[in-house]
């Protein structure tokens, strides 16, 4: 206990003593049977979580991540990732100074390129996290084994002391590190001033990128400063027979100041504008979202007044079968099917919104209609369901189909990447802004 | 012993997470109880937290953190039931249920009521804090660590809940500091 400060401290402490210890026997047995009605995620999947699983509202909603599963992680290095930003200073020495906590601005998720370093090899994901007054790095999110645990504290302007605790180095070794931070403080760079333990400095010297999703339980960038950035889990070129696995920019995008990815899983990425990401919760939007949306390999539904969702087997999985099947959609009503060039694939693009004449609500309280849905090959879908994704109210929708080439196991691949609004006024604004974003995207 | 039944959970077995669970639950209950002042709610808190902690388990990366781990999860998931009751439309104000009557000479000199008053009015992060810090024993680094605030946050919201007791405790009544939220 520590010492209490004044009376109303004592007062408080003993106010807080009163009461039981003890839950009901009849709780702890409800609490563990609870348990065992739920599966374990893996340790790698962040499901997306932000709209219920719950068909009838999925397909009410404008946008709607039925089961997001399987995320991957990192990727191979990549040129000019980040923003540009210069530095702060890098002090030169060392200054002596009582050791100190880490200040707020370095207590984040840090995600670094993917390299190789001594006691982990083939590493596809790196992490750099701060817990329990720890700094730790984790190569391919392989649990319990984060290398060169360092107990870590601030020893002078801009200057870490890690002394290691466990995985990598003698317990005790010390090193020191400077630090520096772009301007919004999103990308660090750790700099090596000494080190008694050899090895770690190969796993901790470089450029970390603030991983700051507002859901916690996600692994995402959140708010971006202006620059090029990988995604961290959007597989676009994942063969439906394939298993998911760590994926570091499956696509890299390159965005103005004031934006953010709010998500980024396996099947999906999304991009918001910095205001719009503000008014979200950590649980994600509230009724529907303007932003930008990446899906992996869609397929065509075929349409009924009952919302279901079966896919279409005789539209072609291609950007033009897909556009083109959008566009004859009555429950729609669709601009012309244009070309379009990313990263030098070919694709299609279509405006949608509802028809006005269509009714049928999917159970909601508005009308509603299911677009698209993921396709399905032997590995099965990504989460426990296939995603499906709907339109609905006044919403607006553009879609763009990419042909983006063939997986690792030959099959041609599209990718769907849609720019949403509410409603046309927003649309109309929003879709010159969001277009070079997309126009950007370069996919792995 | 905690670190190898962390493992073994993570693998999927069950029989492990329960052993975990067991021995977890009345100290996360006794925490949760002290938060939310309300015995059910606390009930529900930590089923919650430990249905989270199966789902997760393998999201751990240091089985021996297993413990700050459950803290963690149960402190987000008292808030999770100050947001639901608040939305519920029948509530059992907390005054009503379990209230605690008075067992030592200090608590016989001051109102209960207005003790309870001052800490429900604080956000659950600060009650946490409270918590954690003056019936848990914890230091402030350890509850930073906790609930992924810098310790220099523990010490201000200390400094605002002890504000808040001292503005129960002594009358007249001073205009009672917004919590400061966040950082």
């Amino acid at each position: 206990m520590n010492p209490p400060i004044d009376r109303s401290d004592s007062a408080l402490r003993a106010w807080l003593e009163q009461g039981p210890d003890h839950g009901r026997p009849e709780a702890i047995e409800r609490a563990l049977a609870a348990t065992r009605r739920v599966p374990q995620r893996p340790g790698w999947t962040y499901p997306e979580r932000w709209l219920p699983v719950n068909r009838a509202l999925i397909a009410a909603a404008a946008t709607v991540i039925v089961v997001v599963g399987a995320a991957a992680f990192f990727l191979r290095p990549v040129a000019n990732v980040g923003p540009p930003g210069s530095p702060t200073p890098i002090p030169t020495s060392l200054p002596s100074a009582t050791p100190g906590p880490l200040p707020p601005e370095l207590l984040k998720s840090w995600v670094g390129v993917p390299h190789d370093f001594p006691t982990r090899s083939n590493v596809q994901s790196l992490t750099l996290g701060y817990e329990f007054g720890q700094l730790s790095v984790n190569a391919n999110f392989v649990y319990g084994q984060s290398s060169f645990t360092s107990q870590a504290s601030v020893v002078g302007a801009n200057t870490l002391e890690l002394k290691a605790v466990s995985n990598g180095c003698g317990v005790g070794l010390m090193g020191h590190y400077t630090w520096s931070l772009s301007p919004g403080g999103t990308l660090l760079h750790l700099a090596l001033v000494d080190d008694a333990c050899a090895e770690r400095p190969a796993a901790f010297v470089g450029d970390w990128h603030a991983a700051n999703c507002k859901d916690t339980t996600d692994m995402c960038w959140g708010d971006l400063e202006a620059g090029t950035y990988p995604t961290l889990f959007y597989a676009p070129r994942l063969d439906p027979a394939a298993t998911p696995g760590p994926l570091y920019g499956g696509i890299t995008f390159t965005v103005p100041d004031g934006w953010a990815v709010a998500g980024d899983h396996t099947s999906d990425v999304r991009l918001l504008r910095t205001s719009d990401y503000a008014k979200e919760g950590p649980s994600g939007p509230v009724g529907q979202s303007t932003g930008i949306e990446g899906w992996i390999r869609p397929a065509a539904v075929m349409e009924t007044p009952m919302c279901a969702d079966a896919a279409d087997s005789k539209v072609e999985r291609t950007a033009s079968g897909l556009a083109t099947s959008l566009s004859k959609r009555s429950a729609l009503a669709a601009s012309a099917v244009h070309d379009i060039t990313i990263d030098g694939h070919a694709g299609k693009w279509v405006d949608v919104h509802l028809a006005t004449d269509w009714t049928s609500t999917c159970g909601g309280s508005e009308p509603a209609v299911v677009l698209i849905k993921e396709a399905v090959g032997g590995a099965g879908s990504v989460g426990d369901d296939p995603y499906v994704v709907g339109i609905s109210g006044q919403s607006r929708f553009r879609v763009v189909f990419v042909d983006i080439g063939k997986s690792d196991l030959g099959t041609s691949m599209t990718a769907m990447i849609l720019v949403t609004a509410p409603d046309q006024t927003t649309f109309d604004s929003f879709v010159n802004e969001a277009m070079p974003i997309v126009q950007s995207f370069h996919f792995k | 012993m905690i670190s190898d039944l962390v493992e073994r959970a993570q693998r999927g077995d069950h029989e492990a997470f329960d052993a975990l669970a067991t021995a977890a639950y009345h100290r996360l209950y006794a925490i949760a109880r002290r938060i939310l002042r309300d015995g059910y709610a606390a009930e529900d808190a930590v089923q919650e937290t430990l249905v989270g902690a199966w789902r997760n388990i393998r999201s751990l990366r240091e089985p021996e953190r297993f413990d700050a781990w459950l803290h963690r999860l149960l402190v987000r998931a008292c808030d999770d039931e100050v947001r639901r009751s608040r939305r519920r439309p029948m509530v059992v104000p907390a005054l009503m249920f379990d209230r605690p009557s008075p067992t030592d000479d200090i608590a016989t000199l001051v109102d209960q009521d207005e003790i309870e008053r001052a800490f429900l009015a604080l956000s659950v992060e600060h009650r946490a804090v409270l918590v954690l810090t003056h019936y848990v024993g914890l230091p402030a680094p350890e509850v930073a660590a906790i609930l992924g605030i810098p310790p220099g946050t523990v010490h201000s919201r200390l400094h605002y809940g002890a504000r808040a007791m001292r503005d129960a405790l002594m009358p007249p009544a001073v205009s009672f500091p917004t919590p400061e939220h966040g950082r």
